[in-house]
């Protein structure tokens, strides 16, 4: 009896057929380009796609993690920018001051990750509405300490890690795979992981369990302010300049690539391998529609059609009727 | 009666039936309410009030029988038919919207309108009119209702039946979420009600209610009414009677039965509890003592504190002040994972929201509260993980597909068994169980009886909370009754009958 039960636990459930659909996605992307686009194919653009899609995915993780236990984090993209404002300003461009330019940065994002968590875990502020202000309140400091013209220089190693290619791939492609197989492997293998999905999936239950919820669900709000340091850090070593404009958009995308992937904003369901093929979903649609010299307004249209059909799909699967109410 | 009886009554129920798929809830019941008169309806839980309830109200449809109004046939088919014809529930879980005023409130769905814009001023002097009527003068027509205490909301809540010009108004244990301080404000509602010529069917447990307030009683039992009588008749004795209706005697022996005197040992190993005052009751303390491996049932009201005495022990809602230890020891409960590690552990009472994680598999569920101790520096090994919970599913006979399968799409009885068997991975020294049988298949409950007793016998203390007597006498013969948020009573070995709790937990006064 006991084979019995472990050879069916492969069996697929119908949800897992539903998170097909981002690779179908990817697929009609592909087909499209094909006729509308041909120069996507061509290495070099596949290599700059790969990159785009790495940074993202990146953000994407973290966001992925604070989704996972019921959260939203609208403040990565502040911290995408602030932590290379604060490298380009405290390196002024040297090298020798990288390292600890960059634990400046990652301090920042300690610091806003707790704030988060605070926020959100210790006095109860819904998710959306704490990062968002946490949000505002970074630009806002930002441009003070700025006067809205970030100075210094991105230390020409950084550039280097950005831009460089290895075996034709970009370093920040390995990078991000890197980031996000170790996140996977904690999510799937480590105690935190269980604990991340059980906060999520019904965090009054967790806690009766035994669960530290609080500290798992703040957890996941500084892992995620850290990942979008880092992936500030690549954003700004690969553009090789900063301005105060660099990680605008991020946090929407990096939400819509977890959606898109099959994390869903109710908690408890999603992964970050999900959340990579969301973020490659996007950054192919947007590739391709400025390979075809399209409007910057059809990008737009395209994200968001993009993102609702990831959310119809999401919710088709969730009314799907279960026994016993 | 007799002047009475010439009035025909305002509504007429006969021989009203009602099954749900095959298995009845109702049986050819007759009820005659009058205007201007408070009917007690009684019954233990399971006895049918609440259908016979609903079909008054619209909600369900009988199979047969009739209801008519005065004298006038009727046939409701939605609640909103029953309203029109001025049958009004009030049940426990309020419908007041906390943000709007008493006013909006009142005056919900049927606002006064001048010139097609709402008329605020009249809907204040309407309202303003029913609170007095209600002997709530004091409640401002613009203060907001969730401001106001419970009782006041409640007030609201049957000043909505009166803008609505209600002439039957069920009252579905009113005194449940009342204070005893706020009983005598209820009661005086109640009265003016029925000065109003409004008929009032009063649902409680507390039998000291319907001897203070009742003008006759009704009592179910199994879907049909045992007992229809006058207030010159009402005895608690007699109610006890007709609502437990079942002979004194056990048909079986309980999993468990308690040695002479073991309450007289001190230092005996086990828990200690002391002077606990729970939150949201405000009175003495509970005291007691468990030895290991003996199980202990918990019978009560809904209200008596019986679900906050295990939620103060498994740490969800600490105690307000007193001591509880282990062995002459204290231990610490003010967390849920303090008192896991201190070998405490609640099967909680709402399995779905509490007790489960319904969109993962049975494995996680049934391991989540281990990991801490099988994983070695933060890591699992997915060999023990499986092994732990192939071992509770085989131990437990839970029916599963497989380990992978989602507890969502298990049946009741496989569900509590996965909330047992993840609190017996902790091989708990103390298991706290809050109506572990609720909504269970029979044959699933002699299961999860028998799974409790085995526990017992390997030396774990149980606390079983039930509201079903019956299912607590199964199990144990050492019962002790809550009240208030103190310990009434306590029964043991023959002692423990159904009608000796019950009316522990029913009747007032020691």
């Amino acid at each position: 009896m006991s084979a019995g039960i472990r050879e069916q636990t492969d069996t697929r459930s119908p949800r897992d057929w539903a998170s097909l659909t981002p690779v179908l996605g990817l697929v009609a992307i592909l087909i499209i380009a094909l006729f509308l686009a041909p120069s996507f194919f061509q290495p070099a653009n596949l290599g700059n796609l790969s990159r785009q899609a790495a940074i993202l995915a990146i953000v994407a993780a973290g966001q992925t993690l604070v989704l996972l236990v019921r959260g939203i984090d609208l403040s990565v993209g502040a911290v995408m920018t602030l932590s290379m404002v604060i490298v380009a300003r405290v390196s002024e461009g040297n090298d020798d001051q990288l390292v600890g330019a960059i634990g400046a940065a990652l301090l920042l994002g300690l610091i806003v990750g707790v704030l988060n968590a605070v926020l959100v875990v210790g006095r109860r502020v819904p998710p959306f509405v704490a990062t968002l202000a946490t949000a505002v309140l970074i630009v806002g400091f930002q441009t003070a300490w700025t006067q809205g013209v970030p100075g210094g220089g991105i230390p020409s190693a950084l550039a280097e890690l950005g831009s460089s290619r290895v075996l034709g791939i970009p370093a920040p492609t390995y990078i991000a795979l890197i980031v996000i197989g170790i996140v996977a492997i904690i999510l799937k293998f480590t105690i935190l992981g269980r604990w991340l999905y059980s906060a999520g999936g019904n965090p009054e239950a967790a806690r009766m369990s035994g669960v530290p919820v609080a500290w798992v669900t703040a957890g996941a709000y500084i892992a995620c302010s850290l990942l979008a340091v880092f992936a500030g850090l690549l954003l700004g070593g690969y553009a090789g300049y900063v301005d105060a404009y660099l990680g605008v958009g991020y946090d929407l995308d990096s939400i819509a690539a977890a959606v898109i992937g099959g994390t869903s904003f109710a908690g408890g369901a999603g992964g970050v391998g999900r959340s990579l093929l969301g973020a490659v979903v996007i950054a192919s649609a947007l590739n391709m529609i400025v390979l075809t010299g399209a409007d910057e307004w059809l990008q737009l249209v395209v994200k968001g059609a993009i993102i609702l059909v990831a959310v119809a799909v999401q919710t088709t699967r969730w009314s799907r009727p279960r026994r016993g109410g | 009666m007799t002047e009475e009886g010439v009035v025909d009554p305002l509504l007429r129920v006969r021989g009203v039936s009602k099954a749900f798929s095959g298995v009845p809830a109702l049986t050819n019941v007759d009820l005659d309410l009058y205007g201007g008169r408070v009917h007690a309806l009684l019954g233990q839980n399971g006895a049918g009030k609440s259908t016979l309830i609903s079909i008054i109200s619209g909600v369900l449809q009988p199979d047969a029988g009739t209801l008519e109004i005065e004298g006038r046939g009727v046939h409701f088919r939605d609640p909103s038919e029953a309203l029109a014809s001025g049958i009004v529930a009030v049940y426990q879980e309020l419908s007041l919207l906390s943000d709007m005023t008493v006013a909006e409130n009142l005056y919900l769905g049927i606002e006064p309108r001048k010139n097609g814009l709402l008329d605020r001023k009249a809907m204040a002097e309407g309202a303003r009119e029913i609170l007095s009527r209600l002997g709530a003068g004091g409640i401002s027509p613009l203060a907001t209702v969730g401001d106001l205490t419970i009782a006041s909301q409640q007030m609201i809540e049957v000043g909505k039946a009166l803008t609505r010009e209600a002439k039957v108004l069920i009252l579905d244990e009113p005194s449940a979420v009342l204070g005893d301080d706020e009983l005598e404000l209820l009661y005086a509602l109640v009265g003016r009600l029925t000065e109003a010529g409004i008929s009032v069917v009063y649902i409680t447990h507390r039998l000291d209610e319907v001897m203070e307030i009742a003008d006759e009683a009704t009592v179910m039992r199994d879907g049909s009414v045992v007992l229809a009588l006058p207030r010159g008749e009402l005895t608690h004795d007699v109610m006890i009677e007709a609502m437990v209706g079942r002979s004194v005697e056990r048909n079986t022996p309980p999993k468990w039965q308690s040695a002479d005197h073991a309450h007289e040992e001190d230092g005996h190993g086990g828990l200690v509890v002391s002077n606990l005052m729970l939150p949201g009751m405000n009175e003495t303390g509970v005291n007691f003592s468990l030895r290991p491996g003996e199980i202990l049932g918990v019978a009560g009201l809904t209200g008596s504190g019986r679900s906050r005495l295990l939620r103060a022990l498994a740490g969800v809602d600490p105690p307000i002040s007193g001591s509880v230890t282990w062995g002459g020891g204290p231990i610490s409960i003010r967390s849920p994972r303090a008192a896991i590690a201190n070998g405490v552990v609640l099967v909680p009472e709402d399995r779905k929201r509490q007790g489960l994680i319904l969109g993962q598999s049975v494995e996680s569920n049934i391991v989540l509260s281990v990991l801490g101790r099988i994983a070695t520096v933060g890591w699992l090994r997915s060999s023990n993980v499986g092994a732990i919970a192939q071992d509770m599913v085989l131990r437990l006979q839970i029916k599963t597909a497989n380990l992978g399968q989602k507890v969502q799409f298990l049946s009741g009885g496989n569900q509590q068994k996965v909330v047992i068997a993840r609190c017996l991975t902790l091989s708990p020294r103390l298991l706290l169980l809050d109506e572990p049988l609720r909504g269970v298949d029979v044959g699933a409950k002699a299961e999860i009886v028998d799974i409790v007793g085995e526990i017992a016998s390997r030396g774990t203390s149980v606390i079983v909370v039930s509201s079903e007597i019956e299912d607590v006498l199964a199990l144990t013969d050492r019962i002790m009754v809550m009240r208030d948020g103190i310990v009434a009573a306590e029964f043991r070995g023959a002692e423990a009958t159904e009608a000796r709790i019950f009316h522990a937990s029913a009747v007032q006064g020691k």
